[in-house]
């Protein structure tokens, strides 16, 4: 990019005022590259700094809440980087002016330079002064006359075009190869501005929306009731692949669009692979397994009175206990979820303490687990009365009645709170706690994908519904459980696909702006310009040439002068 | 010699042409899936019968309005037309599968209607813009005793105005809406079975007053 002289600037400024400084600043390639330099910076910033979630923007409970989070990692400076708009730079105002800068700094250069270019193309310099042959960056002398036809027929066998200007007993040649090369670099640069423009719209007039959808059913993608370009998306079945230390390897759903009632479109989506209907794309964007479906029927009626798949998509702590008889045979391994914590004082202070039960050999034993502060969990187990029960820590190995008991770890178990479950009439509370435990993502039983156990023992997912007796209902898939006139079933359980849906009415002009920077590129980089300028003399033959890139002009040159019969030799005088 | 001569234009133009070819794989490619037409049928919003119509009531979805006719398939395989309905009192519920609050108030809506046919009630549970399978299912779950209306196109629904899912209409033995009750009726649980929460609730007093 040139930079206007301060002597044009100045008479410009006095015609046309401050539009016309503009017009020069947006042309001025250290503007340009400040401008650049600055979002570079700032997509950087982007790039390592934590951003504000989608979920969570326009929600201002989850952006508390995501601040929240921030803040155990920046301190006291997340605030400040809040209200820089640094958390959420992608969307912040000053970034989409320092954007409308870099597209107006393009526009004004590609503007600016294409009438010169064009003119170069269709007007170019065919002659030019001798002296110019003494002083070009690239020129080449050969000894003698140049076979003139010779040198013709080579630039042409090389795709130039060629003009002869015969002038007594010298002749001027003017070659001219891939003249149009020289757009290329207006081309890269337009599909620059074109690609902060897609970016623009796309932010602008995109729409996006996400959700989570549990095999077998489906979701409205539109807002509207019943629009008639409504459409329903259905998850048939999703599935999560993981290696053997719990790191995601692939995620997959297969999909149904309805539109209308009527099945549209069929098909398999991934991360990286989505489906396309009507203009709109449906992409996993998530993937959860912690679901559990769950009926509950009025026995006196028949009726289904609930039924749901609920994401278990909280984690309580769950005491991992081993317990043997005297023989030392295992009768029970496993993770036993507890119920929301109570406070009471087993004789050293009052502690938060969540309870469980569990019967082995025909008696029932009371499980209480806490966290005594830096000791760690700590786990009581009573045979009968909680104050003469014993206190375990983890690892740790205790008689409670006629058996050994220890605590083996505390595991986290996937959990819901539903406060409007269904609970017998006779029963008062404020609704149920799901825990799942021997529930494993991509197990056999609810995907194709790997067994990565996550609590407790691999196997068949076992649901803890807490709250709607005395004792926690404890169920397999499929299994019902019954309490006053109320079966409960545990129908199985669930993944959730996350799918995300996006129209961006961007996508074609950023495969323009591809085309347009490839096709810039090309030009540029393998058609490159160049033009040469030829004198033959009787005694002897000049070369010079222009053009970008310079790889490869002097032995082009020498290899002309051969072709047209004279030997090169260099300014010094020795042989080429 | 011409090889040479035209190798580097033509070796642009072949990546240009991959390029491209690419962009369309990425851009346009089958995906797989088997595209299926959008049927149609005669079903959607029609206009009251001459006979029925009540001399100086408009048709609309206010209060004290006759309600707007409409023919729609049911699950199982009816035509159902509202206005056949007339001398019966009609609870209209819009309802989609995916919609929670409708999945939590439609064993009220059964309860109901076993309580209430026998004084001449009659549910008409209308899925919006569902596929058949899915309403089936839901239906076969909850166990629904009263026809399933299927509103593909979503055209009964827009007549009737609906902002939100569920939405239900009170319609009298007249077919005028004597009520309507946006969202969903309270839940049993929580110290309250089907029977209570009928009784006690909206649903129940709304449904008394079709039914004088």
């Amino acid at each position: 990019m040139a930079l206007p002289s301060a002597k044009s600037a100045r008479a410009g400024l006095s015609l046309a005022g401050p539009l016309r400084a503009l017009w020069w600043l947006l042309q001025s390639p250290r503007w340009a590259a400040a401008v650049t330099g600055l979002v570079a910076v700032l997509a950087l910033l982007g790039v390592l700094l934590p951003q504000l979630p989608f979920w969570a923007r326009g929600d201002p409970v989850a952006e508390a809440a995501w601040l929240a989070q921030q803040r155990e990692r920046f301190g006291p400076a997340t605030d400040w980087l809040w209200r820089l708009g640094l958390l959420d730079l992608f969307h912040a105002p000053w970034f989409a002016v320092a954007l409308g800068l870099l597209v107006a700094s393009t526009v004004a250069y590609v503007v600016g330079r294409l009438p010169g270019i064009w003119a170069s193309i269709v007007r170019p310099r065919m002659r030019v002064p001798d002296s110019y042959f003494e002083t070009a960056p690239h020129r080449l002398r050969g000894e003698g006359a140049a076979d003139v036809d010779g040198l013709e027929r080579a630039l042409r066998r090389s795709l130039y075009r060629v003009v002869r200007f015969p002038e007594g007993g010298v002749t001027y040649l003017f070659a001219d190869r891939f003249p149009w090369a020289g757009l290329g670099t207006l081309l890269g640069h337009g599909a620059v501005a074109l690609f902060v423009v897609a970016a623009a719209v796309g932010s602008a007039g995109t729409f996006d929306t996400a959700f989570l959808v549990a095999e077998g059913q489906s979701r409205p993608v539109l807002p509207t009731v019943a629009s008639p370009q409504q459409m329903l998306v259905k998850v048939e079945d999703t599935m999560g692949r993981f290696d053997p230390s719990g790191v995601p390897l692939d995620y997959r759903t297969q999909l149904v669009i309805y539109r209308q009632g009527e099945e549209v479109k069929r098909c398999q989506v991934t991360v990286n692979s989505p489906c396309s209907y009507d203009g709109y794309r449906f992409y996993q964007a998530a993937y959860f397994g912690y679901g559990a479906e769950v009926q509950v029927r009025d026995l006196n009626s028949g009726d289904v009175l609930y039924r749901e798949t609920l994401a278990l998509e909280f984690q309580r702590p769950a005491p991992f206990v081993r317990a043997r008889d005297a023989s030392g045979n295992v009768l029970f391994e496993g993770a036993v979820p507890v119920g929301e914590p109570l406070r009471l004082d087993l004789g050293q202070g009052p502690v938060d303490i969540s309870l469980a039960s569990l019967n082995l050999g025909g008696h029932s034993y009371l499980l209480g687990l806490w966290q005594a502060g830096e000791r760690g969990a700590r786990l009581l187990v009573a045979s009968g009365d909680p104050s003469g029960g014993v206190v375990i820590g983890e690892g740790g190995r205790a008689m409670a009645g006629e058996l050994e008991w220890e605590l083996v770890r505390v595991d986290q178990v996937p959990a819901a709170k539903v406060t409007d479950f269904p609970l017998p009439p006779a029963r008062e509370g404020d609704g149920a706690l799901l825990q799942m435990t021997d529930v494993a993502y991509g197990t056999a039983n609810a995907s194709e994908g790997e067994r990565v156990p996550v609590a407790g023992l691999p196997g068949t997912p076992t649901l803890y519904l807490l709250g709607v007796d005395e004792r926690p209902l404890v169920l397999k898939p499929g299994q019902s459980a019954q309490v006053e006139d109320y079966e409960y079933t545990f129908v199985g359980q669930r993944e959730f696909a996350g799918i995300q849906v996006r129209r961006d009415r961007s996508d074609t002009l950023v495969w323009v702006a591809t085309g347009l920077l490839m096709a810039g590129l090309l030009m540029a980089l393998w058609l490159p310009r160049r033009r040469l300028w030829a004198r033959i003399g009787p005694q002897d033959t000049a070369l010079a040439v222009q053009g970008w890139p310079e790889v490869g002009i002097e032995r082009e040159m020498e290899r002309l002068l051969a072709r047209a019969g004279v030997r090169a030799r260099r300014s010094g005088g020795e042989d080429a | 010699m011409a090889r040479r001569r035209w190798g580097r234009p033509l070796l642009a133009l072949a990546v240009v042409a991959l390029v491209g070819l690419a962009i369309w794989w990425l851009e346009y490619r089958p995906q797989g899936g088997d595209a299926v037409g959008i049927g149609g049928g005669p079903y959607g919003p029609v206009d009251l019968p001459p006979e029925l119509a009540t001399a100086g009531l408009e048709v609309g979805t206010r209060t004290g309005m006759q309600a707007p006719d409409f023919i729609l398939p049911t699950l199982d395989g009816r035509d159902l037309r509202l206005s056949d309905l007339r001398g019966q009192a009609v609870v209209l519920n819009f309802w989609a599968s995916w919609c929670s609050p409708c999945r939590r108030e439609m064993p009220l809506l059964v309860g109901a209607y076993r309580q209430f046919r026998d004084q001449g009630l009659m549910v008409v549970a209308v899925n919006v813009q569902e596929d058949a399978e899915s309403a089936r299912k839901f239906a076969r779950e909850f166990g629904l005793p009263f026809p399933v209306a299927l509103d593909r196109t979503g055209d009964v629904t827009n007549a009737y105005r609906l902002l939100g899912l569920p939405t239900t209409f009170f319609i009298d033995r007249n077919g005028v809406v004597r009520s309507v009750f946006r969202g969903p009726f309270v839940a049993p649980g929580q110290g309250k079975d089907v029977q209570e929460a009928i009784d006690e609730g909206e649903l129940g007093r709304r449904i008394r007053e079709v039914l004088q």
